[in-house]
């Protein structure tokens, strides 16, 4: 009897842990006819120990046949043995591609978005075809996943064709996605469709908003500085840690914009508000831009001895973009009596 | 014109990311009280491999790092290897105080009297004699039943170490007093584990990589393997904690480094709370 | 004034988790993030939530299993568990609400709609 034949037997076995060596044991044989003996065990097998080794053992197996296995079950009833074959055809890699560019194509909806969830962790080179069609694709999950993969593994060759499914009207879904993925991929071209489609920001929903100002954060400059600014005083309090970053995110591209008084006054009422710890922390933070400036440095030393610990985790980081003579005597001043372990790193590097 | 430093330009969204990439593929859990702590190793990568951008960093870890030799470099900064007594001492409270007993009230009730644990990837042994004498104090009787604390390493000095049990004034620091009182003993500059706790301890040659070995552990009631798997590559990971799995006796805990999650790894455990510790049981 | 509620969503899409926590916090919810069933488990553990709104297709640990090992703890027999999800047949809802989910929610969903929806099973709980 040879090895395989014998295992086969193993994980038929009605000793759990038997199943366990047996299916580890055939993924180790890295033997291709260790597939259909695999697969038909998973078809009866309910203990997830023995399906996770299955699967492990899927993974091991080098050959085609269990990258065309993990496909079928891409439609399998249970969404334990469904997303266990997704990360299969993930580990696989770029040799799944073609068998996915098929199923991509003769799939239901639900086919194509899990197609759509293994590419999530691959590159995109090769998986043009695929994207092609997911961005046309009649079912809207599967034209947002898309949209999401393709800002994360920066496709700027579907840049265009992302802003193009930026239409007032579209889903609200879709809108952000593809904002989003624009914050990654977007260029000044990118900001003139946004701005189309977007209007102002006046009329748009709070939780669009986050969005908007993630693609202007990466994309804006000092016209939409000036505009995301004047929206501090206004905007509601949960939408003040996106305004700050997008503020802290678009200076670099501008750096000789000055703080007006009103943007500084505007950032010490957040300072010094009941506003949650992580609001109080980007403004802290937003302000070390303008640290070189004596009022704003002094705040910033009297921040450092705030009773809330991320207000001094953020001075700490914010007073070192001062570069005053001053600096390094007033970081170990403070270090002295801080007993946060993450606010003296900060004071002490 | 101010330059801000590299750390300065990473934003709490790509340490978001971050953190999930190194809770994806190390099934090590940041949460964001220890941003500033992430912050600044991810800047000392980005130095070391001359990369301004922090969008830049987050694309290699995710998509990019085929081999996983960045992540990699990556743990060695965001986890610290020293290994001293008591170390994670919330967890041990939640062993000492909840799991252990449960565990012999349920072998008391059944008429058993024996006790194994397997501390794997044991290093120097300072773990494993952490729990042998937490062992005797919250069982006295410990005497009198079959308890073993198996001590496994891969590495030979190491084992030798465990078998001398001497340790430095470094490695006891962490000891409550009454503990190194009844088991420890002062000797030259450092502490000698008392003979009759030290008895419990059996160090033992082993590769966590070799499953053929793995396979022969069986019949344990508690296994720690803390701050050892974060060094695997995702299916050695699997592999080794699906061992683990049947290592254990049902009813047996497995215990992680506290940032470690067991439940990225498999979901073939159960989560249970007691009190503010959560562990995770083999049912 | 009441405390906010606070909502776990659980999804394996950091893009559906950021752009469900926008639509909740505008509605004035509090909102804790998991990336998979683990995860959740493990956030619902060690936090107060009021209601979970869970995906069903995650690696590690699908929706299902995920809203069954909620129903096996005798502490969140009642918490309210909606699913939110890509998935839109019948038999996939059945298998929600076997598993022990409140609602089904197909994804995408009206901002308005989902936090009606979550308003309503608050209500009914």
């Amino acid at each position: 009897m040879n090895d395989l034949t014998e295992y086969a037997k193993q994980l038929d076995g009605s000793d759990e842990a038997e199943r366990i060596y047996a299916a580890e044991d055939i993924g180790y044989l890295n033997d291709p006819d260790g597939v259909p003996v695999l697969l038909e065990r998973l078809g009866k097998e309910s203990a997830r120990a023995v399906r996770d080794v299955i699967f492990q053992a899927l993974i091991r197996i080098d050959s085609d046949a269990a990258i065309e296995g993990s496909i079928r079950l891409l439609g399998n009833e249970d969404p334990q043995i469904r997303n266990q074959a997704v990360d299969v055809l993930r580990n696989k890699g770029a040799r799944s591609i073609p068998f996915l560019n098929t199923a991509m194509r003769d799939g239901d909806k639900n086919v194509k978005k899990l197609v759509l969830d293994i590419l999530s962790g691959v590159p995109a080179s090769g998986t043009e075809e695929i994207y092609s069609a997911a961005l046309s694709d009649q079912d809207q999950n599967v034209v947002i996943t898309a949209v999401e993969n393709l800002g994360r593994i920066r496709a700027e060759e579907f840049r265009s064709r992302i802003e193009d499914l930026l239409r007032p009207g579209a889903h609200p879904m879709l809108i952000s996605a593809c904002l989003e993925a624009l914050a990654g991929i977007g260029n000044e071209s990118s900001l003139i469709s946004i701005r189309g489609c977007m209007h102002t920001f006046a009329t748009l929903p709070d939780f669009q908003f986050v969005s908007y100002l993630k693609a202007i954060a990466a994309l804006g400059s000092a016209r939409e500085f000036a505009e995301v600014e004047a929206l501090l005083g206004v905007c509601g309090s949960h939408l003040r840690p996106a305004i700050l970053s997008t503020l802290v995110a678009i200076h670099p591209r501008c750096p000789s914009l000055n703080a007006s008084e009103s943007l500084l006054s505007k950032l010490r009422i957040v300072i010094e508000s009941g506003d949650p710890p992580k609001c109080r922390y980007q403004a802290v933070r937003a302000m070390g831009i303008w640290s070189t400036r004596s009022d704003v440095f002094q705040l910033l030393v009297s921040c450092l001895s705030s009773n809330e610990r991320l207000v001094r985790l953020a001075a700490a980081e914010a007073i070192r973009m001062s570069e005053r003579p001053e600096l390094e005597r007033v970081l170990s001043a403070h270090a002295r009596r801080e007993t946060d372990v993450e606010v003296l790193e900060a004071l002490s590097c | 014109m101010l330059t801000r430093a590299p750390y300065q330009t990473i934003s709490a969204e790509h340490l978001e990311k971050l953190g999930q990439q190194i809770y994806r593929k190390l099934g090590l859990y940041f949460d964001d009280k220890k941003n500033y702590f992430l912050k600044t190793r991810v800047a000392k990568r980005m130095a070391a491999l001359g990369i301004d951008d922090p969008n830049d960093y987050v694309f290699l870890v995710s998509y990019a790092d085929t081999n996983g030799l960045e992540m990699q470099a990556l743990a060695n900064l965001v986890t610290t290897n020293e290994t001293y007594m008591f170390r994670e001492y919330d967890q041990l409270q939640g062993f000492a105080n909840h799991c252990l007993p449960e565990v012999l009230s349920a072998k008391q009730d059944r008429g058993e009297k024996s006790l194994r644990i397997w501390c794997a990837g044991c290093s120097s042994g300072e773990e494993a004699y952490t729990l042998a004498m937490i062992v005797q104090e919250v069982f006295p009787q410990s005497q009198s039943w079959d308890c073993k604390i198996v001590a496994t390493d891969i590495d030979e000095n190491m084992l030798r170490k465990v078998a001398a049990a001497r340790y430095e004034q470094r490695s006891i620091n962490d000891v409550p007093q009454e503990y190194k009182d009844k088991y420890l003993v002062a000797e030259d500059d450092g502490y000698v584990v008392r003979r009759r706790t030290a008895a419990l301890v059996e160090p033992r040659h082993l590769n966590l990589n070799d499953r053929m070995a793995l396979r022969a552990m069986r019949g344990f009631d508690f296994i720690f393997c803390r701050n050892v798997l974060i060094y695997f590559d995702d299916l050695s990971r699997k592999s080794v904690v699906d061992h683990f799995y049947n290592a254990l006796n049902p009813g047996g805990y497995i215990f992680l480094g506290h940032s470690e999650s067991i439940g990225r790894v498999t979901t073939a455990f159960k989560l249970k709370r007691f009190e503010n510790h959560l562990v995770y049981v083999k049912e | 004034m009441s405390a906010k509620k606070t909502i776990l969503i659980v999804d394996d899409s950091e893009f559906v988790r950021s752009y469900h926590s926008y639509i909740l916090e505008e509605a004035n919810f509090q909102v804790i993030t998991a990336v998979d069933g683990s995860d959740g488990l493990e956030k619902l553990y060690t936090n107060s939530c009021d209601l979970v709104l869970s995906d069903i297709n995650m690696s590690n640990m699908d929706g299902y299993e995920f809203i069954r090992r909620i129903r096996a703890d005798k502490k969140y027999t009642a918490l309210p568990i909606i699913i939110v999800s890509t998935e839109s047949e019948a038999r996939d809802k059945m298998k929600g609400f076997e598993a022990g989910a409140n609602l089904y929610i197909v994804k995408p969903s009206s901002p308005e709609m989902m936090v009606e929806n979550i308003r309503m099973v608050l209500v009914a709980d």
